[in-house]
């Protein structure tokens, strides 16, 4: 419904058909301090915001991506709602899938577009009306996970609702200011039932600011902001007790903070820092001893500090979301990076082996880089909970416990192919049979947390469904990794596979992980961990792990001499 | 003495592959391949045709026996255990307990729903498994049916006592119901209408039955049409009502006490009465305009209700004394949470196979049910009551629904944390003060539990809770079993990384 009003409320524009094919000039942006006005609280999406996550949010579902060239997105979203008229031409909006493009008669090579150009067929038109007389497909599943849908038609309802983001932002539909009072909830500027003295205040002020913002009075604009913000505050009743629950709390405290840890960005820092330290890392193993310890300093200090933004990182998210980061793909990707550094650190000290902080920087970047590159498929934001994650306690051990076994898997994973790339250059057998040692150990830590992750969820199964264990694919996957795992270690211990056997099947194993952490969320969709799922990724993920397999198959050929018999 | 000398070989033969690696690695092998299978079927259909082929079937079970046997004699042959083999006799002990908890569970452990509305006292659990009651007299008997999926092969259940065999099945069924004459003087009317018109110009028939609620108010687009009868007078309270099933007792309670969706905003009914063979008609539009029809049964004759859109009803056929017959067919929707229930065919054993199903069950030879519906049968001048259920387990205690809590996350209908507040009844009538079942916190009540599973949405607000009720006896084994099992793993890793540093 909501959807159908709002398209049909789109054509609030003049300049609709002639626009789109002229060259557009830039709209300007203003480059003012918006500190302040970022930390103005906000409520959407169930919890309490600044301001600048808010606007990062709109950056990221109108465009899928995490900037607009260059804008900040504070100053993007003012000028969005002060200038619609004129971003109603620029393409903005972003249209991914090539059957939709097609259906919509838009281009196929541009991969964003501006508003008028999507309302230009009547396809999504007609679309949204049928959305709003068939009122079932808009109720959410009870699990509150995503049903599986078709894609293109799921690619049609989010076009739908960047129009109706871009819109509400103009409308100020999008602008939930206006803080919960007497049990009505946090309502938008836009809310008509909103009298009070204060809403009517947080509109007056917000009303003057943008207009100074239309003006670039730069003064009266800070002035505006700075009286937005107050107003707001004092219109959520800190001082009153009865109004503040738990969560609300501890979000008013961390509104700051927020702020701080979105514009730090700590995981690119990460990477960044990673990224360097495995390259130095490389230089140790492959330089000669004089100029060793020197880079072995500078490797170890670039690590150290790849390390501390990771962990202010994940410790600010800590503390922002007030619980551990383990409830989606983003989160845990990040998590197992840190989780592949710290067993690589711990095996580190007591083995003294370049090549483990070498591997686990090289995985750790991997890690970071991959959630950082796709914010569209990764949600990186900070959601409150479904109903049966909600509690700490739980989350804490049982998701923790999994992901780390993950992360020694991926250790594990990693050192085994630099054994492969050692099979390759035909290393001697020592050396070989010591990365294999590090690669066992890193296996067994994952086989003992794996092990006990799926058991204590097993229990926490227990305790939240009443049953142990339901065959259900998410549990069903964690046993499939388990159990390749367990047939390695056991044919290991009774010699049927040597030294080249264990570094191949420690990397192959390690697609069941792949398939457990990222497959029944994104390929099988079904069961009761709903709550995680989400669609997408496929091309990347199935073409990295299929050269993955490909690279093993290709060590084992040159190996076991197949390619000789073949020219023979 | 040759015998036993082969017999003792063979025997030596069998305990050789028993505690050999091989069979481990190859039992983990198809016990892998079967898991992967299984994950997939359940992604492309659903969960209960996984569990068909794959996690409830003999084969699977016979693979985990296989597994447990294993580890058990590979556990024995290390007889005389020393020091040494701790760690690897606890991780085997720890996987054997696992399984034969598990084992525990599935055989004699409870694992089921039950659902009950604010105010009302339930002790009536729902299992997900399916049978025929069959109430002879004061006789009850019950016959399992296995749920089977739409592509496989359905084995008939034969009802030899009574001459009857269930020989047809139907995954996701749709009904079609017939009316015909019952023979019997105290059936309920049914009359069939057709009514036409609307913005779409839609044509469609419908049947109006006396001996059912949901026949006797039906549902046209916005338009309720209602057939009055003593059973169902005008002024009872408006019913929800689900034209695809009959109801059974129990689903027209649910509809008494529960109807928020419909019948808020009033739109245009027709209340048809009989009289002698005659039918006598009241339209009566949104704004409450009220036309009178008299008419008997024409095909012909077009009659103007003065609706909206032109609508016009005409009368079909009337039946004094009718009996309901269904026939199904398999459903346009076959998987998924959408695909509607199940249904059976009850056929007489010496049916010719030859016959059409539309010839046996107007014949009185055959009678589809569907799931909760039921039917009775005359055999050998005795009445027999059939019903095709769910299985069913009574608790020797109920619960009550004082109040179903929903929490939902500022500003959207997402379900924050919800939960349910019940009394435990103690005998003669008494009850427990309010106990809260919530998400993560049970309640244990004489070695069972309840869980808050889920709940029906309801509008203004949901009324409808539904508990998990389980006991598992098996439970203490897995657990101390997965204790042991890590225990195990941990020293079995530990002790070879203290030898290896010695070394």
């Amino acid at each position: 419904m909501k959807i159908r009003n709002a398209l049909l409320g789109l054509i609030f524009v003049s300049s609709w058909a002639s626009a789109s094919d002229l060259a557009l000039p830039e709209i300007p942006k203003k480059k003012w301090d918006f500190s302040e006005f970022a930390q103005t609280p906000t409520h959407v999406g169930g919890r309490l915001k600044p301001l600048d996550t808010f606007a990062r949010e709109v950056v990221l579902q109108l465009t899928s991506s995490r900037s607009y060239k260059g804008w900040d997105p504070v100053d993007f979203v003012l000028s969005l709602a002060a200038h619609p008229a004129d971003w109603e031409t620029m393409p903005i909006i972003s249209v991914s899938l090539l059957d939709v493009k097609r259906q919509l008669g838009l281009e196929e090579k541009r991969s964003h577009f501006s508003a008028v150009e999507l309302i230009r067929d009547s396809y999504l038109g007609q679309y949204a009306q049928r959305l709003g007389s068939d009122s079932k497909s808009m109720v959410p599943n009870l699990s509150g996970g995503v049903a599986k849908a078709d894609p293109r038609e799921q690619e049609i309802k989010k076009i739908l609702e960047r129009l109706l983001l871009f819109r509400s932002l103009a409308n100020g539909d999008a602008w939930t200011l206006i803080p919960a009072t007497g049990g009505h909830p946090w309502s938008p500027l836009s809310d008509k039932n909103q009298k009070g003295p204060e809403a009517t205040e947080i509109r007056a002020h917000f009303a003057g600011m943008l207009q100074a913002y239309r003006n670039e009075d730069e003064k009266t604009f800070r002035g505006g902001s700075l009286h937005v913000r107050q107003a707001v505050l004092k219109a959520m009743k800190l001082e009153d007790p009865k109004s503040m629950t738990e969560d609300l709390k501890r979000e008013v405290k961390t509104l700051g903070s927020e702020v701080f840890y979105n514009r730090l960005h700590p995981f690119m820092w990460g990477w960044i820092l990673y990224l360097l330290g495995a390259i130095l890392w490389i230089f140790v193993l492959v330089q000669n001893p004089k100029a060793k310890a020197v880079f072995n300093t500078l490797a170890l200090s670039a690590t150290g500090m790849g390390l501390l933004a990771h962990i202010t990182g994940i410790t600010l998210r800590c503390y922002i979301a007030g619980r551990p980061p383990v409830s989606n793909m983003y989160e845990s990707i990040v998590w197992v990076a840190l989780g592949v550094m710290a067993f690589g650190a711990i095996i580190y000290a007591t083995q003294r082996q370049a090549v483990l902080l070498a591997v686990s920087c090289v995985l750790a970047c991997f890690g970071l880089i991959a959630a950082d590159a796709a914010p569209a498929m990764m949600d990186p934001g900070i959601h409150p909970l479904v109903p049966v994650l909600r509690s700490n306690y739980w989350l804490t051990i049982h998701v923790l416990t999994i992901t780390l076994g993950y992360a020694a898997f991926a250790l594990s994973l990693g050192i085994s192919n630099v054994t492969l790339w050692n099979f390759l250059k035909k290393a001697n057998a020592s050396k070989i049979a010591g990365l294999n040692q590090l690669s066992y150990r890193a296996m067994q830590f994952g086989v003992v947390l794996l092990a006990a992750g799926t058991i204590l969820g097993g229990i926490w199964a227990d305790a939240s469904w009443g049953r142990f264990w339901g065959w259900d694919p998410k549990e069903v996957w964690a046993l499939i990794a388990l159990l390749g795992y367990i047939a390695i270690l056991h044919a290991r211990y009774v010699g049927w596979i040597q030294q080249f056997g264990f570094a191949a099947s420690s990397v192959v194993s390690f697609m069941l992980v792949v398939m457990a952490w990222y497959g029944v969320n994104f390929v099988l969709g079904e069961g009761k961990h709903s709550y995680g799922f989400a669609s997408g990724g496929r091309g990347p993920v199935f073409t990295v792990c299929g050269l993955q397999l490909l690279f093993v198959l290709w060590v084992a050929a040159r190996q076991q001499g197949w390619l000789k018999k073949v020219r023979l | 003495m040759k015998f036993s000398e082969t017999a003792g070989k063979f025997f030596e033969r069998i305990y050789e592959i028993l505690i050999s690696l091989k069979l481990a690695v190859i039992t983990i092998g198809i016990l892998l391949v079967s898991l992967i299978t299984a994950t997939f079927l359940e992604s492309i259909y659903d969960t209960p045709t996984a569990q068909y082929w794959v996690y409830r079937s003999f084969w699977f079970y016979l693979v985990l026996l296989c597994l447990g046997l294993n580890i058990l004699f590979v556990a024995i042959s290390r007889w005389p255990w020393k020091k040494h083999h701790t760690a690897f006799l606890l991780a085997h002990l720890g996987i054997m307990m696992i399984l034969i908890g598990s084992w525990i569970t599935q055989r004699y452990g409870l694992d089921g729903n039950l659902r009950f509305t604010e105010g009302e006292a339930s002790s009536l659990v729902e299992l997900s498994d399916l049978m025929v009651v069959v109430a002879d007299g004061p006789e009850v008997k019950t016959f399992p049916i296995q749920w089977t999926p739409p592509s496989a092969h359905f084995s008939k259940v034969r009802m030899d006592d009574y001459g009857l065999v269930v020989d047809r099945w139907i995954t996701h069924a749709e009904g079609d119901y017939d009316f015909m004459d019952s023979g019997d003087q105290t059936s309920q009317p049914a009359v069939k209408i057709r009514v036409q018109g609307g913005p779409m110009r839609i044509v469609q028939d419908y049947w109006l039955w006396g001996g059912d609620v949901n026949f006797a108010r039906r549902q046209a687009g916005p338009a309720q049409i209602k057939l009055i009868t003593e059973k169902f007078p005008l002024e009872k309270e408006d019913l929800k009502v689900d034209p695809k099933r009959l109801s059974d007792p129990k689903a027209v309670q649910a509809a008494h006490s529960a109807s928020p969706l419909f019948g808020t905003g009033k739109g245009p009914e027709l209340r048809i009465r009989l009289k002698g063979g005659k039918i006598e008609a009241e339209a009566v539009s949104r704004e409450g305009k009220k036309v009178q029809i008299t008419a008997e049964p024409n095909a012909e004759k077009v009659y103007e209700t003065g609706w909206k859109g032109n609508v016009t009803v005409s009368f079909l056929a009337i039946v004094p004394h009718a009996t309901a017959v269904a026939t199904y067919r398999p459903s346009q929707i076959q998987y998924g949470n959408s695909a509607p229930s199940s249904a059976i065919r009850i056929a007489a054993q010496d049916l010719d196979p030859q016959t059409t199903d539309q010839q046996a069950v107007r014949s009185g030879k055959a009678v589809w049910l569907g799931l909760g519906e039921r039917a009775v049968f005359k055999i050998r001048d005795r009445e027999v009551a059939m019903g095709f259920t769910t299985q069913r387990v009574q608790l020797p205690f109920s619960l009550k629904l004082k109040e179903f809590r929903i929490d939902r996350y500022d500003g959207s209908r997402d379900p924050k944390e919800y939960s349910s507040f019940v009394h435990v009844s103690q005998g003669q009538g008494k009850y427990t003060d309010p106990i809260h079942i919530r998400m993560n916190e049970p309640l244990q009540h004489n070695g069972i539990t309840f869980y808050q599973a889920s709940y029906e949405e309801g509008f203004p607000r949901p009324v409808t809770s539904i508990l998990s009720v389980n006991r598992d006896p098996g439970r203490w084994l897995k657990y101390w079993g997965s204790l042991i099992l890590v225990l195990g793993t941990i020293l079995l890793f530990v002790k070879k990384y203290v030898r290896r540093s010695k070394a």
